[in-house]
């Protein structure tokens, strides 16, 4: 196990290694990415002061080591709209996304297991077409046009929940809802799926002629089988969760890495959208790390190392 | 198959979306970039205030909406079915290699594969944005390099489960070459999963499209896209709803369109998924 587990941490800093150096040199296409530091009415001292302290004159992998130097001390630069420092504005902007995402992947387990367990348990009855139509919409639709006509009727329409903006529950709750539906989604379609699977087997007929209660039945003996699949799309689904978190989060107007992404790119931005690339990419390398670990620890009939 | 509905409509649907990207400039009834100041935020026609001139309304600089989604499904799903299909090659392609070959090779391709389906590459669209400006060629790229992996890892499982038949050792034994092999008794037998997964992909593919124009890193706002009008739209929300709300349902019946297809063809082509199972 300790075996596995260093193999996998080294895989983690290998794929770090590696976006570094993806990072690395797309700011070189170009041509001077002195100029990519600083705002368009900058002095030629300005691009000039860059120049020298990415080291333009020293010869590339001197360079590589002078850009990961700066990233490993925190120094991603200062942000061209507000001149501060580009670390310090996505820090102060993490706690909004991250009440997003927690609320929003909370409430996905909840439904998605629900919905999932309830789907392959009343299999054949309109509940299970109801739950599976509403997976296949879940699915389909893009979050950001969900956020739209979600906002557009209980917000603008009906005036039951404020529109956009950050503040008590009553604004979490739209782009909370918005942001789960594409996970309940996958969540209820994987579970169902490998649920009908279980069911389907001996153990559960063996567990069934034993006498236990159908409930123990499914929630013990099926179940704990079934969620192995779903952690298996955990790592994908955490990417999809970020991207949808970005365009909810526009949406919504939700003061979070999202919103500061997107006006980062709008405003050509470079060193914020340079230092939310690099912490959300290392972010879910080690997502990926816990999961594949947890992965291990729930099914050990899964052993990578020998 | 042909008789389910779900099929049916799908390929209705394509059809109707394949005239209308490959004969844009004869069916479109503006030119979709022309503004008309004078006829800002019109309504659709059947709203009151409408004018036929425009059957669904102009956006906020008056471009009649019709003609920007007709013109549109060429970026948000001919552009998808493109890129799917040259993806698809070249992963099912990799992925045939790493399940024939084995050894290295497929060490390497399937830690790659593991490395892309866990990696944030819509995040590196964003930079590129920034650092070169939206383009097509950008968007095309980002997807490309986030989609082949899925059909590298399905073309490698079916490779495993056939390339142990005994007509590929026939073939073997005839000194058919390894390439040979790939391409003519692998790849045909290993076909119907990538369609199903294929079909699913163009779905994806127009929802990425979409989401990346709406965060301003997708299709450049002087190309007519579904996803970039729903963004230009969007502070228009209660003056104008049908400037943002046209697109959002347009995108919505493809991606739903492809993803029922692929669903239905998936039960189709893996009957047992629909049997196994008695109900009880």
């Amino acid at each position: 196990m300790t075996r596995f587990l260093l193999i996998r941490i080294g895989q983690g800093i290998i794929v770090l290694f590696l976006m570094s150096m993806l990072v690395f040199g797309m700011t070189r296409l170009t041509g001077n990415p002195a100029v990519l530091m600083v705002p368009e009415y900058a002095t030629q001292e300005d691009i000039r002061y860059w120049e020298e302290k990415l080291g333009l004159d020293k010869p590339l992998p001197e360079q590589y080591g002078i850009f990961l130097s700066n990233v490993l001390k925190g120094d991603f630069g200062a942000s061209l709209k507000s001149h501060r420092p580009a670390l310090e504005v996505f820090l102060e902007r993490l706690p909004a996304t991250v009440q997003l995402c927690g609320s929003a992947l909370l409430l996905a387990l909840a439904l998605g297991f629900l919905f999932g367990i309830l789907a392959a348990v009343k299999r054949g009855t309109s509940l299970e077409s109801l739950f599976m139509i509403l997976a296949l919409l879940g699915q389909s639709a893009p979050s950001f046009v969900v956020g739209i006509l979600f906002m557009y009727f209980f917000a603008l329409r009906l005036g039951l929940l404020p529109a956009a903006g950050y503040g008590g529950i009553s604004h979490l709750i739209l782009p909370v809802i918005t942001l789960s539906f594409y996970f309940v989604a996958a969540i209820t379609r994987l579970l169902r799926g490998s649920m009908l699977d279980n069911l389907g087997r001996d153990y559960i007929r063996l567990a069934r002629i034993k006498g236990l209660k159908e409930r123990t039945v499914i929630l013990k003996h099926a179940l704990k089988n079934s969620v192995i699949p779903v952690i298996t799309y955990a790592g994908p689904l955490s990417v999809t969760m970020i991207t949808a978190a970005l365009a909810i989060e526009v949406v919504f107007g939700w003061p979070g890495i999202g919103r500061l992404a997107f006006d980062a790119t709008i405003g050509k931005d470079f060193p914020v959208i340079q230092t939310t690339v690099l912490i959300l990419c290392a972010a879910l390398v080690f997502v990926n790390l816990i999961v594949d670990i947890l992965y291990v620890w729930i099914d050990p009939r899964i052993r990578f190392w020998k | 198959m042909w008789r389910s509905p779900a099929i049916i409509v799908g390929l209705v649907i394509i059809a109707v979306l394949l005239v209308l990207s490959i004969g844009a400039p004869y069916i479109s009834p503006h030119d979709p970039l022309k503004v008309h100041l004078r006829d800002r935020l019109l309504p659709p026609a059947w709203m009151e205030g409408g004018s036929s001139t425009y059957p669904l309304g102009t956006d906020p600089v008056g471009r009649d909406i019709l003609s920007w989604i007709i013109w549109g499904t060429r970026t948000s799903f001919l552009l998808s079915v493109l890129l799917v299909f040259i993806t698809a090659a070249i992963g099912t392609s990799l992925g045939i290699m790493s399940g024939y070959l084995g050894g290295r090779v497929d060490t390497f391709i399937m830690r790659v594969v593991d490395l892309t389906m866990s990696f944030p590459i819509i995040l590196f669209a964003l930079m590129l944005a920034v650092i070169r400006g939206p383009s097509i060629m950008t968007v095309s790229l980002i997807i490309c390099l986030t989609i082949w992996a899925g059909f590298a890892r399905m073309a490698r499982g079916e490779t495993l489960r056939v390339k142990n038949n005994e007509f590929i050792d026939a073939a073997k034994v005839m000194g058919v070459s390894k390439f040979r092999i790939m391409l003519r008794h692998i790849f045909p037998n290993a076909m119907t999963p990538i369609i199903v997964l294929g079909t699913l992909n163009i779905g994806r593919t127009a929802l990425f499209i979409s989401t990346l124009s709406f965060l301003g890193a997708g299709i450049p706002t002087t190309i007519p896209d579904w996803g970039n009008l729903i963004s230009m739209g969007r502070d228009y929300l209660l003056r104008a709803p049908w400037v943002t709300i046209i697109p959002s349902v347009a995108i919505l019946v493809v991606v739903l369109c492809f993803n029922m297809m692929g669903d239905r063809l998936n039960e189709y082509l893996n009957p047992e998924i629909r049997t196994k199972i008695p109900v009880r």
